[in-house]
């Protein structure tokens, strides 16, 4: 993935995280079941998007890191 | 011995030990200003990692978080989504922001702004929200102490004299090595409170109601409301999707601009540091999640606590816990309170002198170190008597204190992405956004869709920077060139949503 992508990747998912998390986005996920590792399933939702980020930054990083290698 | 003297044993033992080390820090950094207030430009990933994360988790997440997920449910989860989205850009800004401060030699926020937008109102303008918004911040931190010392002996030590104990050991670390001591002892407190966090939130629910699916299905069934969001307020009434929303989005916002964390960027050893410790933060992020299912476990709980925010300790206290186990954990929580009360403290008192008193007065160095050092004292005791006779939620006070410091979110983003942006807007931006968060801090009824007030005069703060600026004429290309130099090609504003 290239660095410009990977930043893009980036703005998208929190601006989507932004969105889903507050109000209206989160309407549709606000709800009990279904139970996810036990926890309600609004809560799971909230923090997926927590888990998501590490995930998305991480992308960003090892994007960045290997372009400086390869230049 | 009975068991609350055993638990004290405990939770002294471990003072003791945090005080040890941060002692032994404060022999190897200088004495000079920088060496005080930057670490001398030192850390490695480790101790930051550590110290944002330590410095972050603080009486809010052990003692506020669990106090909202028991008394408002749902509500709570504001708490876990913000911090993420709020530290993004550092990951973009910091290195920038480092690269800039080296360059010039700052060690400030409002150096920053002011390297920019060159003017001591401006200075004194954040250095006045700085503070305001650290004296909640710290009264949170003493209260804190205050509410772990009290439950865990039984009240022998009461509210008053726990707050001030805690707050003597943490001035007395301050002043004798500076930031180094906030380091290190962040770096001890922190592994050992992610870990004994995680044992026991899954521990808990297991024990009482034989799991967290079987605990959060009978609070479904009796209080259908608290997993419902936006969860309640104070009073139990229905909370409201506005307050819910901006309190993620002004805190969100707010969040890198606590002059305390903003600082650690001019403290990184590397932009490398910088990018892992954004990309790692997450992690502590997740630490929430123990933390607040311990706070859902008091609500199937027969014996209430005194108020919402001791339900930790009170859960920990009253589920036959080895008292080795609670002493450890409440000395925990103790101690994040402290190691945020420290870098709090420290932060209050390097930005009055240097951006508040400095670009007015001329000090000698050694008059500056005596100066910040006296500073901690004041702070100190005005945000314990404060904590001592007010009545607010932990969380309450920190959404407050996140209204005032939003308003230097706008200033920071237009020095370095806005290059239109001038001295008069940022001034008239600045003054017109504190105005108008403390007129709704002080009438809350007035808010539109309870819109949280950093959030309103957040708006206002935008608007009237644009306008100015707009107005008013561009400043010079080669001073804007000058400040920016040293940036890497092609590093556009991604950042600046």
């Amino acid at each position: 993935m290239t660095v410009r992508t990977a930043r893009a990747l980036v703005l998208v998912y929190f601006l989507g995280y932004a969105v889903f998390l507050t109000y209206p986005g989160m309407l549709p996920f606000n709800r009990f079941r279904p139970q996810i590792l036990g926890l309600p399933f609004s809560f799971f939702w909230v923090a997926l998007w927590v888990a998501g980020g590490a995930v998305v930054l991480l992308t960003l990083h090892r994007a960045e890191t290997r372009g400086r290698k390869e230049g | 011995m009975q068991r609350w003297q055993i638990v004290t044993g405990v939770v002294f033992a471990y003072l003791f030990v945090t005080l040890a080390i941060g002692l032994l820090a404060g022999r190897r950094t200088s004495k000079s200003v920088a060496g005080y207030v930057a670490a001398d430009r030192g850390f490695g990933l480790l101790a930051m990692y550590f110290v944002t994360g330590a410095t972050i988790f603080s009486a809010f997440a052990f003692l506020g978080g669990p106090g909202w997920a028991y008394s408002r449910g749902a509500a709570s989860f504001y708490i876990l989504a913000y911090g993420v989205l709020g530290i993004v850009p550092l990951y973009f800004m910091g290195p920038k922001v480092a690269r800039i401060g080296r360059k010039r030699g700052y060690v400030t926020q409002a150096q920053l702004v002011t390297g920019r937008f060159p003017n001591r109102t401006i200075s004194l303008l954040l250095a006045l929200a700085s503070v305001g918004a650290f004296v909640p911040y710290i009264m949170l931190q003493m209260s804190g102490a205050g509410i772990v010392f009290s439950a865990v002996t039984e009240n022998h030590v009461p509210f008053w004299l726990g707050a001030a104990l805690a707050y003597a050991v943490v001035v007395f670390y301050v002043l004798v090595s500076g930031v180094a001591a906030v380091g290190w002892t962040n770096i001890f407190q922190g592994i050992f409170m992610l870990t004994i966090a995680w044992v026991l939130g899954i521990y808990m629910p297991e024990h009482l109601y034989g799991g967290i699916g079987d605990m959060f299905r009978q609070i479904h069934t009796t209080h259908p409301e608290l997993l419902t969001l936006p969860g309640l307020d104070a009073a139990g009434g229905r909370w409201s999707w506005g307050a819910y929303s901006s309190a993620i989005l002004s805190s969100a916002i707010g969040f890198l601009m606590w002059p305390h964390l903003f600082m650690k960027s001019f403290a990184a050893r590397s932009d490398e540091t910088l990018r892992r410790t954004v990309i790692l933060f997450p992690t502590f992020q997740l630490f929430l999640i123990p933390v607040f299912l311990i706070g859902f476990a008091g609500i199937l709980f027969p014996q209430p606590p005194r108020t919402p925010d001791f339900i930790m300790p009170h859960m920990i206290l009253n589920t036959g816990l080895p008292a080795l186990v609670v002493g450890a954990f409440c000395a925990g929580a103790l101690s994040a309170s402290m190691s945020t009360g420290d870098a709090l403290l420290h932060g209050a008192a390097s930005i009055t002198v240097e951006d508040g008193l400095r670009p007015f007065l001329d000090i000698p160095e050694r008059l500056q170190t005596t100066l910040m050092r006296l500073l901690v004292l004041a702070v100190g005791a005005l945000a314990y008597y404060l904590a001592i006779i007010q009545q607010r939620s932990l969380v309450w006070l920190l959404l407050t204190a996140y209204g005032i410091i939003d308003q230097i979110a706008p200033p920071v983003y237009a020095a370095l992405y806005w290059r239109r942006a001038t001295t008069p807007g940022v001034l008239a931006g600045l003054l017109a956004g504190i105005a108008t968060t403390v007129f709704f801090f002080l009438k809350p009824g007035l808010r539109p869709f309870e819109i949280h007030e950093g959030i309103l005069g957040l708006v206002v703060n935008i608007v009237v920077l644009v306008a100015v600026s707009l107005a008013t004429r561009p400043q010079a290309p080669e001073h804007v060139e000058a400040f920016c130099a040293g940036e890497e090609e092609g590093e556009v504003a991604v950042a600046a949503d």
